[in-house]
C-alpha cells in the first residue's frame, strides 16, 4: 500500500501502543519506524514482528540491566526501542558497547543516528555504518533476532563515507499489504467500541446539522 | 502606522512585558481568543496581494442538477497550486456535518502544481469518498463541504428572478457552504508536510489548508450563481461584489481539533509566543503617533459596529458578546481620555483592560492594539512554524532531583490538582473505534477508559513527580525511565516546557468543568476565524474569510483590511 510517512508514523505509534507499550514509547517506536521507512528500509515489517514476539510482555523483561563493570546484561532478547530511547537518553555512546541479544536490531539505527552522528553496528551477520543521516548496509540486516550487536562510536574515513546506500527519500512509501493489515490489527486494540451514548454524547452531537 | 524608526520598542522592555504562561495558557483565556493579523488567513492574504498571484477557473463543467467539476489554478510567483472542487446534488437526507457522513454536497482536492485530466478522473473516483477514498503525494489538502440549505435556495431564488439575495438573510447564516473537515499533512495519502514546509508561500501553518478554504469560497459562489443560471436562464444575475464579501465559509469543528493542541506542544508554542511578542512590542512602545491612534479608534468602532453580525443562539457565548458590546462601549469612552497621547499608551491601555474588561474584551483588546502595526509585528507571521518531523531528544544524563525540580516549576497547577477526586478525572478522551472518530468519555460512567488517549499531562507529570521521589535524588533521568518507561511522555514534556514557555494548557483536560470548545477556538482563532458559535460544549460554527476579496478582486483592493467589516457595511447595534 502506498502511505505517507505521517500515516505510517501515527500507525505505527498506535501499534506499538496496542501492543501494550506505554505511549511516551509508542512515540518513539512511531518516529523510528517512519525514519527507516524513509530510507527505504523496512521499518514497518519489523515493527510488526517486534510487537508479535514482544506483545503485551513487561518492558522490564525487554529493557537491559547493567553489571557492575557497565555491561549490558539481558534474560532474553531486548527491545530495540527500549534500549534505542535509553542510548539517545545518555546523549549517545562514549565506548562501545555490546547487547547480548536484540529483537530486529535494524530498529535501533534511527536512535543511534540521532544521538551519534557516526557510528557503526555490527553482528554475525551483518555490518551497518551510520553518518549522519545515511546508512550503508552489508549482509543480512532485516534480520528479526540476532546476538552480541556491537554498537560503536567511530570516526569515518573518506572512502567509507562515499559508499552509502541509504538516506532519507521523499514520501510516499510502499509498505505491503499484509504488514499494514497486522500493524492495524495491533493499532485497532486502542480504539473504543462505539456505544449509543457514545456516538450520541462522545462527539457532542445531538442538534441538528442542517440550516 | 507608528513610526518604527523613531518609535522602537526596548527588547528588554519587551521581553519583560511578555505574558506569563500561566495567564495565557488558562483554558478560560484561550476560550476567548481572537484572530489578530498573524492569523494565518491574514497571511496568506497579504501574501497573494504582495505577489501577485493570479486565480483563474480553468475548468467548469457542472451540469443543470449541479453535478461536476470546477478547477481553480491559483498561480503564485514559482508555483501553482489548483482547487479540484466535484460538485455533488446531495439528497438531504444524507446532508450531515458528522465526520460519520459519507455523502456530502462539494468535495476538494488542492492539488500542487496543475493537474492533467487523469489526475481530475482519478481523484473523482477518491475525492468525493473523502477518509474511504486514497489521495496520492500530488495532492496537499482534502475537504468536503456542505450547504446551508435556507442560504443557498434562497440566493439561488432571488439571483434567478434578477434580484439581489436579502442582506438580512444573508448575515444570518453568513455562508453559503461550510466545510465539515480540512486534511492534510498526508492524511487518507495526501503529501506529507515535508514536501513543502521549505517553500516560503507553504510552509508557514495551515498554509495550504486555507488556501484551498479561500478558493473553496470562490467555488460556493460560483455554484450558487450556476445553479439560478440554470434556474432563471437570461433573467438570472450575477451577485452583486460588496454583498458577496460579506459572505465568508462556514466551518463545524468538533472534538477532533481538541487534542491537536495538546499533542503538538512545539507548535502551540510557536503561535503562542508569536502573538505574545506581538502584544509585548506594541505594550513597550514608548509612545504612539497620531495617525495610529485613529487607525485604532477606526478599528475599535469598527469591532463594535460588526458584532451586529456575531449570531449565535448559545446562551454562554451570546451573553459573551453581549458584555463585549459593553467593554467595546468603555473602551471607546477610554480611549478618549488621553491616555494614547501620553507616554507609554498601549501598555496603560492594555493594563486598563484586564483590570477593567471581561475576558474576550482583554483578548479582543490585544487583537485591536496589534493591528495598526504592521510594520513592527508582521515578521513574527513568518514565525509560526515547527519542525515536528524530528523527535525532542529527553535529556536522560540530568538527575532525577532536577527533573523533579523542573516538574514542580513547570507544572505548578498540575501539582496542586487532587487527580484522585472524582470531579478532576471525570472524563477520559478516547478514539472511538467507528470512523476513528476523537470522542470524551464519562469516566466513572462508560466502559473505555483503560483505553483513553494521553491527553492528561498535568495529571502524568504529577505521577512522574510521585514517581521521581520515589527513587534516590542523583540517580540519572536515563536509568529512571529505562525502569519506569511509563513516564517518558510526561518527562520529555517537561523538559520541553522548560525550554519553550508556551508548550503546554495549565488546565485539567480532564475535568467534569473542562470546556472542550475553549481548545477549538484557539486554534480556529490562529486560523482567523471569527463569529464563533458554539453548538454545544464541543463543537463550533465559525465563519472563514468573512469581508476578504475574492480571488476576481483582491489586485484592485487592500488585502488586509477585512477582519473587522467596514462600517458602511455593518448596522450599528442599538
Amino acid at each position: 500500500m502506498i502511505l505517507s510517512l505521517n500515516e505510517v508514523e501515527v500507525m505505527a505509534t498506535k501499534a506499538a501502543a496496542g501492543a501494550g507499550r506505554p505511549w511516551g514509547l509508542a512515540q518513539e517506536a512511531g518516529w523510528a519506524t517512519a525514519v527507516l521507512e524513509a530510507m527505504g528500509l523496512p521499518g514497518a515489517t519489523l515493527l510488526l514482528a517486534l510487537l508479535r514476539v514482544t506483545d503485551r510482555i513487561d518492558c522490564n523483561i525487554l529493557a537491559p540491566h547493567f553489571g557492575s563493570d557497565g555491561r549490558w546484561r539481558a534474560n532474553g532478547p531486548l527491545c530495540p526501542i527500549l534500549c534505542g530511547a535509553y542510548i539517545q537518553d545518555m546523549g549517545g555512546l562514549m565506548t562501545p558497547i555490546t547487547v547480548p541479544s536484540l529483537h530486529a536490531p535494524m530498529l535501533l539505527i534511527p536512535f543511534v543516528q540521532a544521538a551519534c552522528p557516526d557510528a557503526a553496528m555490527d553482528w554475525d551477520r551483518a555490518d551497518i555504518t551510520i553518518h549522519h543521516s545515511q546508512v550503508a548496509l552489508r549482509g543480512d540486516p532485516t534480520t528479526t533476532m540476532a546476538r552480541h550487536v556491537t554498537i560503536r562510536p567511530v570516526q569515518l574515513d573518506d572512502f567509507q563515507t562515499s559508499v552509502f546506500t541509504h538516506s532519507a527519500q521523499p514520501s510516499p512509501v510502499d509498505i505491503p499489504d499484509e504488514m499494514w493489515e497486522g500493524l492495524s490489527a495491533f493499532a485497532h486494540r486502542t480504539y473504543v467500541p462505539a456505544s449509543e451514548a457514545s456516538r450520541l454524547n462522545g462527539a457532542g452531537a445531538g442538534l441538528t446539522d442542517n440550516d | 502606522m507608528a513610526d518604527v524608526r523613531h518609535n522602537r520598542p526596548d527588547q528588554n522592555r519587551v521581553q519583560e512585558l511578555m505574558r506569563p504562561a500561566d495567564q495565557v495558557m488558562r483554558l478560560a483565556r484561550m476560550g476567548a481568543s481572537h484572530q489578530t493579523r498573524l492569523s494565518f488567513m491574514r497571511a496568506i492574504l497579504r501574501r497573494v496581494k504582495s505577489e501577485g498571484w493570479q486565480v483563474e477557473r480553468t475548468v467548469w463543467n457542472v451540469d443543470d442538477k449541479g453535478v461536476g467539476v470546477g478547477v481553480y489554478e491559483a498561480r503564485g510567483p514559482e508555483r501553482t497550486y489548483s482547487l479540484i472542487a466535484y460538485a455533488n446534488d446531495l439528497p438531504p437526507e444524507k446532508r450531515s456535518d458528522r465526520v460519520i457522513a459519507t455523502e456530502w454536497d462539494a468535495s476538494f482536492a488542492l492539488f500542487d502544481g496543475v493537474p492533467t485530466e487523469a489526475d481530475i478522473e482519478r481523484l473523482r473516483n477518491n475525492v468525493p469518498k473523502q477518509e474511504a477514498g486514497r489521495c496520492s503525494a500530488s495532492e496537499l489538502v482534502l475537504s468536503r463541504a456542505n450547504r446551508s440549505v435556507r442560504l443557498f435556495d434562497h440566493v439561488v431564488d432571488r439571483l434567478a428572478a434578477g434580484q439581489q439575495p436579502d442582506r438580512a438573510e444573508l448575515d444570518k447564516v453568513g455562508y453559503l457552504m461550510r466545510t465539515t473537515a480540512v486534511y492534510g499533512n498526508g492524511k487518507f495519502g495526501l503529501s506529507d508536510r515535508a514536501k513543502y514546509a521549505a517553500r516560503a508561500e507553504a510552509g508557514g501553518p495551515f498554509r495550504v489548508e486555507l488556501l484551498a478554504v479561500w478558493l473553496i469560497r470562490a467555488f460556493t459562489v460560483d455554484v450558487v450563481e450556476h445553479m439560478a443560471w440554470v434556474k432563471g436562464g437570461d433573467k438570472a444575475v450575477r451577485m452583486d461584489k460588496a454583498l458577496r464579501r460579506r459572505l465568508g465559509v462556514g466551518n463545524s469543528t468538533g472534538l477532533g481539533m481538541a487534542p491537536f493542541l495538546v499533542n503538538h506542544p512545539a507548535l502551540l508554542n510557536a503561535w503562542i509566543t508569536a502573538r505574545e511578542t506581538a502584544l509585548a512590542r506594541v505594550r513597550a512602545l514608548p509612545s504612539a503617533a497620531v495617525a495610529t491612534i485613529a487607525r485604532f479608534e477606526e478599528l475599535v468602532a469598527r469591532a463594535h459596529a460588526g458584532l451586529e453580525r456575531w449570531h449565535t443562539p448559545d446562551e454562554r457565548q451570546a451573553r459573551r458578546v453581549c458584555e463585549l458590546a459593553g467593554d467595546f462601549g468603555k473602551l471607546k469612552v477610554q480611549a478618549k481620555t488621553g491616555v494614547l497621547q501620553q507616554a507609554d499608551p498601549w501598555n496603560s491601555l492594555y493594563l486598563w483592560a484586564q483590570a477593567n474588561l471581561t475576558l474576550e474584551g482583554v483578548e479582543a483588546v490585544v487583537s485591536l492594539i496589534i493591528e495598526p502595526h504592521s510594520e513592527l509585528v508582521d515578521d513574527l507571521a513568518g514565525q509560526m512554524a515547527a519542525d515536528e518531523t524530528e523527535i525532542f531528544l529527553i535529556d536522560g544524563r540530568m538527575s532525577v532531583g532536577g527533573l523533579a525540580a523542573q516538574a514542580r516549576e513547570q507544572f505548578k497547577w498540575a501539582m496542586d490538582t487532587d487527580f484522585a477526586s472524582h470531579d478532576e478525572t471525570a472524563r477520559f478522551w478516547y478514539v472511538s473505534e467507528e470512523k476513528l472518530e476523537p470522542r470524551l468519555g464519562e469516566r466513572h460512567e462508560e466502559d473505555g477508559a483503560e483505553l483513553e488517549q494521553r491527553l492528561g499531562i498535568g495529571r502524568d507529570v504529577k505521577a512522574l513527580v510521585e514517581g521521581l521521589e520515589s527513587v534516590p535524588g542523583n540517580m540519572l533521568v536515563a536509568e529512571f525511565l529505562l525502569a519506569h518507561p511509563q513516564h517518558r511522555l510526561a518527562a520529555r514534556r517537561v523538559q520541553l516546557a522548560s525550554s519553550l514557555p508556551y508548550t503546554e494548557i495549565h488546565d485539567n483536560v480532564l475535568s467534569a468543568t473542562m470546556m472542550p470548545i475553549d481548545m477549538l477556538r484557539c486554534k480556529l482563532a490562529f486560523f482567523g476565524a471569527s463569529r464563533f458559535d458554539p453548538k454545544s460544549d464541543r463543537w463550533v460554527r465559525i465563519t472563514m474569510y468573512s469581508d476578504a476579496p475574492f480571488p476576481d478582486e483582491i489586485a484592485g483592493m487592500d488585502a488586509d483590511d477585512w477582519a473587522w467589516p467596514p462600517l458602511d457595511m455593518a448596522v450599528s447595534p442599538a
